[in-house]
């Protein structure tokens, strides 16, 4: 279980988090919405330890989360970004590896994922070389290498293709299935809706409403983004 | 997994890229070309030179200038010629350094100096023999007069027998190490550019963090330098040796090792500065902008040890030099070189440039961990330091 309490943040005077409080459980997909600005992307790189926090705490399974557990996360950044001339599979393997699987486990995973997300044709190929819509296939595919135990994807769907969109929406179900809590945020609540157990609406740094993703909440997040 | 596990797997894949870019492999050919052409040039043994002849008299000069071979270092070929026509037809076509033929030195619009010198003393010898014949003096009593055994020579200070072999090594020594660091430096630079710009330093730093990621990089670039530089003195050692331009491997074996030594404690200096050159910048070009102070301190810690220490390698400047970190990593090898750097200068020099690391080491990485998140624009140094402390 993951739960951010009371994240505060600010860069120079913009208040980016005031106080967010959140909690991911294992085998949920959470949903975390908001209008631009509201400090998503902020609160997803605190909880990958890129930025520290101003005051609040991370807890992952009930303790401070320290560096060891933090690597096994599995994390797809808002602007993406590969190795531009690294092969798909040496690539894979190596992310894998920084995430602490075996050399073994990481090459076996790798090849699985790649052609459970259709990149299998492509691993020997750098990644420069792949369509832009295999090469956010190829993002996912590191964020998932490692067979993490938590996933935390900032906008996900935004430049997915439909079937793209059908496959990840797949995926994403299936390891919640299997135990992985899911936070990932995104504009769209059409699709927050079809996949998420919970969602955050966060507003000005904080958490403003939550729940199961039912009418009343998304009446709410519609306020706020009109 | 282990920090140093971590630290390994970034090493290891820096090695495994760069070895695959062609780049890598130009950049090791091109020093290699320039090093074998400067042994080859500079140690090419005596200069031949071809000389046409024209008739029995001007051979016996030419055969008489031959033995005098080792006197003015050069090796003379003589060709046969038919007519003087022939003969100065070949010296204006350059196929001929110069023609005797009608008692007369043939150049087309100058005649080498020691060339010269050993024809005249050839032309010299071929007239007083004939002279002593007509007086009945001949085969050994004529050798007798005209080659009685050389003056015996005493030198009060006689110079070092690979004084000009050192000088040369010397030379190569400098222009190879400022080759590699700039080089080295620049892939270094690039590399955390390549990363920045193509936004994948997000999703590393979710796993690595800044120090372990720097580390395991300069470790990579480090480990290639010093491969590459393994290859150019070993292949320099045997193209000296099969020349025999310089008496390579007892001579210059102790050198290689004292420029390995300061390749890796300059690299390690160097690559601090080079590193935070690269990660205050968002993109490839802007990085020459950024890379300008390093580079203009390396250029002249260069120009200051071909132009000063390459003319006095134990002048006052010279050894003041060894132990001034970002000069010392040059200076040191070549006045070892040069056989002026005393085993305690050395020791000591080394010992600077590791303080100047030791200093630099720490406030490298914190710019660095705090330039790395910064990839729309360019990162100011103080921003850079204070951003270090919000990092997680």
């Amino acid at each position: 279980m993951l739960e951010l309490i009371g994240l505060r943040h600010a860069y120079g005077a913009t208040v980016a988090l005031d106080g967010l409080s959140l909690t991911v459980e294992p085998g949920q997909v959470h949903g975390f919405v908001g209008p631009n600005g509201a400090g998503k992307t902020t609160a997803m790189r605190i909880a990958l330890g890129l930025l520290r926090p101003v005051a609040g705490e991370v807890r992952w399974e009930g303790r401070p989360l320290d560096d060891e557990a933090r690597r096994r996360f599995g994390y797809m950044p808002e602007e993406r970004g590969l190795y531009p001339k690294m092969r798909l599979r040496d690539q894979l393997v190596w992310f894998a590896r920084i995430h602490g699987a075996s050399r073994h486990e990481a090459d076996r995973a790798a090849v699985a994922l790649a052609e459970r997300l259709g990149l299998g044709e492509r691993l020997g190929a750098r990644v420069e070389e792949l369509s832009l819509g295999n090469q956010q296939r190829a993002q996912l595919a590191v964020a998932l290498v490692h067979e993490p135990p938590l996933l935390v994807l900032d906008e996900p769907f935004s430049g997915l293709d439909p079937v793209g969109v059908d496959v990840l929406s797949e995926v994403l179900l299936e390891r919640a299935r299997a135990g992985v809590g899911v936070l990932f945020s995104s504009h769209q609540l059409e699709l927050v809706e079809r996949l998420c157990d919970t969602v955050t609406i966060i507003n000005r740094g904080r958490a403003v409403a939550a729940g199961p993703p039912d009418g009343s909440l998304a009446d709410r997040f519609r306020e706020l983004v009109a | 997994m282990r920090a140093r596990a971590i630290v390994g797997e970034v090493t290891r894949r820096e090695l495994r890229e760069r070895l695959r870019e062609r780049s890598f492999f130009i950049s090791t050919g091109v020093s290699l070309a320039i090093v074998i052409a400067v042994i080859l040039i500079a140690g090419g043994g005596p200069s031949t030179y071809e000389v046409g002849v024209v008739g029995e008299r001007a051979e016996r000069v030419v055969a008489a200038a031959a033995a005098q071979e080792e006197a003015f270092g050069l090796k003379i070929e003589a060709r046969e010629f038919e007519s003087p026509e022939q003969a100065r037809a070949a010296v204006r076509d350059g196929e001929l350094d110069a023609a005797v033929a009608e008692g007369r030195i043939v150049g087309d619009d100058e005649v080498d100096e020691s060339l010269m010198g050993a024809l005249q003393t050839g032309a010299r010898e071929v007239a007083a023999r004939e002279a002593l014949a007509e007086r009945g003096i001949t085969g050994a009593d004529a050798d007798r007069v005209l080659a009685p055994p050389a003056l015996e020579v005493a030198l009060l200070d006689p110079p070092d027998g690979d004084a000009d072999d050192r000088e040369g090594f010397a030379f190569l020594t400098a222009i190879v190490l400022y080759g590699a660091l700039i080089g080295f430096g620049y892939t270094l630079a690039a590399g955390i550019v390549e990363e920045k710009a193509s936004r994948v330093i997000e999703v590393i730093l979710a796993a690595v963090r800044p120090w372990q990621l720097l580390t395991g990089k300069v470790l990579g670039i480090g480990l290639l330098g010093l491969g590459q530089i393994t290859v150019i003195g070993a292949v320099g050692l045997a193209v000296a040796h099969a020349t025999g331009a310089f008496d390579a491997a007892s001579t210059l074996s102790g050198p290689i090792g004292v420029s390995l030594l300061f390749f890796l404690l300059g690299y390690l200096l160097y690559a601090c500065v080079f590193a935070v050159a690269g990660a205050i910048v968002p993109r490839q070009e802007e990085l020459q902008n950024s890379m300008t102070p390093v580079t203009l301190l390396l250029l002249a810690s260069f120009m200051f040890t071909l132009a000063v220490v390459g003319q006095e390698p134990d002048g006052t400047a010279a050894r003041v030099a060894t132990f001034v970190p970002p000069a010392a990593p040059m200076v040191t090898p070549m006045r070892h070189a040069f056989g002026e750097a005393a085993t305690w200068e050395i020791v000591l020099s080394a010992g600077s440039v590791l303080a100047g690391c030791a200093l630099l080491i720490p406030l490298a990485a914190r710019i660095y961990a705090g330039g790395l998140l910064g990839t729309s624009r360019r990162v100011r140094l103080a921003d850079a330091w204070r951003a270090a402390t919000t990092r997680g």
